[in-house]
């Protein structure tokens, strides 16, 4: 399976680590020329010396749109050309417990970087791509917002922000041939997932990812462990020509997770009925 | 960008013409060997012969068990194994067009028997080797007048939405057994079995050319991205459903529609907009 995105040219936002970094790696051995956008210079800087003359990189704050700007204005000039936007940039919520108790004194930056970002990364990757014939735009929202629920308000509510503003500009974009698809992932091992580890040693941390997955696995239809290259693979299929006449959807790359009741009540009700009846 | 299903073997129900026979031809492009199951005998048989050795034709009426169980079989026996399963078989309903009260539910049993329980069929024979043997894809083929609710087509929509509520609950059940369920849903895709009325049978061949491209016409205004699709466009979707890049997706349902389904494309935001100006300008 080789050399999806022969010739192709894409910006990756959040692109040093995590999802972002296997998007950027699978981009490239699929033909592409990819701009890693990114906060962090140092890695960023290490990344491409790392990947070679195909990558590049250039330090943005997905939030300020001088910087998008400049973002997209340097893939044009350096590559030539910009022909998939991948705004994967994106910060977690630390509230983990009940909304009584939550602390809403991180809304304004999650909501900058993780939905504003998104805006400003579609916003001018779409002012190049209508003057050139179109192009596609992948937003990475979060299965968190397919299934509300407990915890990560702030989160939610900007990666359900991500699906329906994915949609929107859809159909605000068709008439210029960009396309708009989210791709949305669940229980991806990566830093950000667990960023609550950073207080424990190497070891505990890597047993505390173990009992994550585990207790995930759970909820998974599909028993099998999802890694970002699984996210990666879709954003090649909605990043290359096979997905031409694909816009304005909601990928779930989650093994089945928000597919629906993944427990069976039915199973639950029978045992409790043996039970009452013993 | 090729051979993404070196190796693999499919089934397409269907697969002698429309989304099915453009999914036969894709597969095959991409590396895999398919047996086509279809009702229509000579189609089946000329497509097989037209592809070559990568290609069987399997007579099979999607709504019997006994069928699909052979039909199975006979990929295992033909190619070795069964890694993709398409239940593609569909059939329309062309009569209701019209308002519900004077819809004709005579057709009932007929369309929901091919369009649902044969979907339930393949998807349990097709399981029922895949799990003895690692795995697998399934992929159902559904249409957004399932995931949309509208005018017309009551039956073939209540279908269709079934199709979706299966295939999410068939991969929920199957998951376990590592057998991946989704769903494509086709937007606007001319094919034979489409825009064919009772009435039509005598109408000339250029004449009939005009009557599609008029209603593609009125289907492109709802259409974000203003470019035709064709079966093509869904097989390529069920190559990706289909591969290994794939590997952690289940349950989806995935529109193939130009973003028909996206959302509302008629801006009544500019409808309203222009309305006030009008009743300020007069």
């Amino acid at each position: 399976m080789a050399r999806e995105l022969e010739g192709k040219v894409a910006i990756v936002t959040g692109g040093v680590a995590g999802i972002g970094r296997a998007i950027v790696e699978l981009f490239l051995a699929e033909g592409a020329k990819v701009v890693i956008a990114d906060v962090q210079q140092e890695r960023g800087d290490a990344v491409v010396t790392e990947l070679g003359a195909n990558a590049r990189f250039r330090q943005s704050d997905v939030s300020k749109a001088d910087q998008v700007e400049a973002l997209v204005e340097y893939a044009v000039s350096e590559l030539g050309t910009l022909d998939i936007m991948v705004n994967n940039a994106g910060i977690t919520d630390l509230n983990h417990g009940p909304l009584i108790d939550a602390d809403f004194s991180n809304f304004r930056r999650i909501m900058d970087v993780n939905l504003l970002g998104v805006m400003l990364g579609c916003q001018y990757a779409a002012r190049h791509m209508t003057t050139r014939g179109g192009g596609s735009i992948i937003n990475i929202s979060s299965s968190s917002a397919l299934l509300p629920g407990h915890g990560l308000w702030t989160y939610r509510a900007t990666k359900a922000g991500v699906n329906n503003f994915t949609a929107s500009i859809a159909i605000d974009l068709g008439p210029s041939f960009v396309r708009v698809n989210a791709v949305s992932p669940a229980n991806i091992p990566s830093e950000m997932g667990f960023s609550r580890s950073k207080d424990m040693s190497p070891e505990q941390a890597e047993r505390f990812g173990e009992r994550v997955k585990e207790i995930r696995m759970k909820l998974h239809p599909l028993k099998r462990q999802s890694y970002a290259i699984d996210i990666a693979q879709a954003c090649v299929f909605l990043g290359s020509d096979r997905s031409k006449q694909v816009t304005g959807i909601i990928l779930p790359v989650d093994a089945g997770s928000t597919c629906g009741d993944p427990q069976s009540l039915i199973a639950e009700i029978a045992e409790a009925r043996e039970a009452a009846l013993r | 960008m090729a051979q993404e299903l070196a190796g693999k073997v499919a089934i397409v129900t269907g697969g002698a013409h429309g989304i099915g026979r453009a999914t036969v031809d894709l597969f095959v492009r991409e590396g895999a060997r398919v047996v086509i199951g279809d009702i229509n005998d000579e189609l089946g048989e000329d497509v097989a012969r037209e592809l070559g050795d990568a290609v069987r034709f399997k007579h099979c009426d999607v709504v019997s068990s006994d069928d699909m169980a052979a039909l199975v079989a006979h990929a295992v026996a033909e190619f070795g194994g069964l890694d993709v399963m398409m239940n593609n078989a569909g059939l329309s309903e062309p009569n209701n067009h019209g308002a519900f009260v004077d819809a004709d539910l005579s057709q009932f049993e007929r369309i929901t028997e091919i369009n649902m329980l044969g979907v339930m069929l393949g998807t349990q024979a097709a399981a029922r080797h895949m799990r003895a043997h690692g795995g697998g894809s399934i992929i159902n083929i559904s249409s957004i007048a399932g995931s949309r609710p509208g005018h017309g087509f009551w039956i073939y929509r209540a279908c269709k939405a079934g199709v979706i509520n299966f295939t999410k609950s068939a991969a929920i059940d199957l998951g376990p057994d590592m057998i991946r369920v989704n769903c494509i849903c086709p937007g606007n895709i001319p094919t034979h079995t489409r825009y064919v009325k009772g009435s039509d049978a005598g109408m000339s061949e250029e004449k009939m050319r005009q009557v599609r491209g008029a209603i593609l016409d009125v289907r492109m205004k709802r259409q974000p991205l203003k470019r035709q699709g064709h079966a093509v466009d869904i097989a390529q979707g069920a190559v990706f459903l289909a591969s290994d890049r794939s590997a952690q997706i289940s349950g989806l349902i995935m529109p193939i529609d130009a973003g028909a389904t996206a959302g509302d494309p008629v801006s009544l935001i500019q409808q309203i907009m222009n309305a006030r100006t009008e009743i300020l300008a007069g």
